[in-house]
């Protein structure tokens, strides 16, 4: 007699990720282990590095983690190859994923994933935790789509937890938790929400210029988004959308201005 | 022969009145913004702004961290390192510390409670914990307290008459009682959000010319 073959625990993507970034954006450490691979451009000598989740995307039960070191005067921006796809999940399970940076003095991280694409039954349980010392500078983007609008996915169920926080030597000085479960799409509709937009980003600049940014932000933000100088070294910036293209239009222009013009190419294939 | 009046009752009707000396009439949370973008015209968009930010918003997450105050769940100076955190800007910030800062003077002046340097939720739980009043009484009065105080903003902005915000408040107590069960449970965890057009409104107010209220 053969035993019997479980099918209701199918095998699920698991990834780790650890860099750090000395001085002269040198890579000092890398761990890749599973779905998670990065690659180095190699005319940008470890400055930056592109992020590829091998498996595809994200789906119920998934696991991945990212740590991420700044350090000495490194100048270090991280980016995905594309979209991050949060699949419908088939059993209800989240997909986990934990990010984390640590960003000394004099050193600075520019974390700037492609926009995260939440399909209809998606689950996603995600943390960014950005640990900075006093002097160490960051820029953070999570922009988020709500649906395959294209494919004409206008109804979206689902669960989005997404936990941004940041502390200055372990104060915390921002959190942004937002969450999402339920019918999101009747969710974003509602007046005080979205309004109706299916694309959202979060933008947050810590910087000693930050008091100057904002600003300039504000000048290239649509109707219904807004950006505030939450203390004279960090800037947020809340970006709302109809779709994906109307957020990038808005978005690219304020990444430009911020990375002064060293948005990573992925973002313009 | 009299009823007996329950002093905690009386306590927090007086911390929650419009009379508290906290200047809580020139805050607008954004609202002021709202209107003028034409999205609030009425009794009913006015009742559906206030529904967002009462069950996805600030409203929410004010009810959890008084609540969490009240209970005791961790230190005053770690709940309010959080709870400025959480704010989503700078008029947020400015709002909850400054009333919080005239809430914990005014403990200290008439009730001899020390709650000085918090912001508002925190600095009411932490009043309320003194005087053992429990979360299903402070939670409630203070959802009511926010909710009437942006109903009186729109009265003063918009075409929302006196009476017709009297029925805007009235339906909203059974999401207010929703809410204040849903904080004498919660924990950390639950301090999440997602009314991003109320953050931003409260942003955009920042810029705001001409403008009437502080936030």
């Amino acid at each position: 007699m053969t035993k019997p073959v479980s099918i209701t625990s199918q095998p699920r993507a698991e990834g780790k990720l650890c860099l750090d970034v000395g001085d002269g954006s040198q890579i000092e450490m890398l761990y890749q282990q599973g779905a998670s691979k990065v690659l180095f451009p190699r005319q940008l000598n470890g400055k930056q590095a592109i992020y590829i989740n091998t498996s595809g995307g994200l789906t119920s039960g998934d696991s991945f983690t990212t740590e991420i070191k700044s350090k000495g005067d490194a100048q270090f921006t991280f980016t995905t190859q594309g979209f991050e796809r949060v699949y419908r999940s088939t059993d209800g399970r989240c997909a986990k994923i934990r990010n984390t940076l640590h960003i000394t003095e004099q050193a600075s991280c520019h974390w700037l994933p492609q926009e995260t694409l939440f399909y209809d039954g998606g689950a996603l349980d995600r943390r960014l935790s950005v640990n900075l010392d006093p002097g160490a500078s960051a820029l953070i983007v999570e922009p988020l789509l709500i649906g395959r609008l294209a494919m004409g996915e206008t109804h979206v169920h689902g669960s989005f937890h997404d936990c941004v926080s940041v502390n200055i030597s372990g104060e915390p000085i921002f959190i942004d938790n937002t969450a999402l479960t339920g019918d999101i799409t009747s969710m974003l509709d509602r007046p005080a929400v979205a309004a109706g937009a299916r694309a959202i980003a979060l933008i947050l600049y810590r910087a000693r210029d930050a008091d100057l940014a904002v600003g300039r932000i504000i000048s290239m933000l649509n109707g219904y988004s807004g950006a505030s100088l939450l203390r004279n070294d960090l800037c947020i910036a809340r970006l709302i959308a109809a779709d994906g293209l109307e957020l990038r239009k808005m978005l690219l222009p304020i990444l430009d201005d911020l990375t002064r013009s060293s948005v990573p190419k992925t973002w313009r294939l | 022969m009299s009823t007996p009046i329950n002093d905690k009752i009386l306590t927090v009707m007086q911390w929650l009145s419009p009379a508290f000396p906290i200047g809580s009439f020139a805050y607008s949370h954004g609202l002021e913004w709202a209107i003028s973008t034409g999205c609030l015209i009425d009794a009913a968009t006015l009742e559906g702004w206030i529904t967002d930010v009462l069950e996805y918003g600030s409203g929410r997450t004010d009810a959890i961290i008084l609540a969490l105050a009240v209970r005791g769940v961790l230190p005053f100076d770690k709940l309010n390192a959080m709870s400025l955190a959480l704010c989503a800007s700078q008029e947020r910030l400015s709002e909850t510390q400054t009333q919080g800062q005239a809430t914990g003077k005014v403990m200290r002046d008439v009730w001899k409670i020390g709650c000085e340097e918090m912001v508002l939720p925190v600095a009411l739980g932490a009043a309320a914990a003194h005087r053992s009043i429990p979360v299903d009484l402070i939670v409630p009065a203070y959802l009511h307290a926010f909710s009437s105080n942006l109903i009186s903003v729109a009265v003063r902005l918009v075409p929302v008459g006196q009476t017709q915000g009297q029925r805007v408040l009235l339906a909203l107590h059974p999401l207010i009682d929703a809410l204040a069960q849903e904080a004498s449970n919660a924990d950390l965890d639950d301090l999440t959000s997602c009314t991003f057009l109320s953050d931003v409104a409260s942003m955009r107010h920042e810029t705001q010319i001409p403008r009437i209220f502080k936030t």
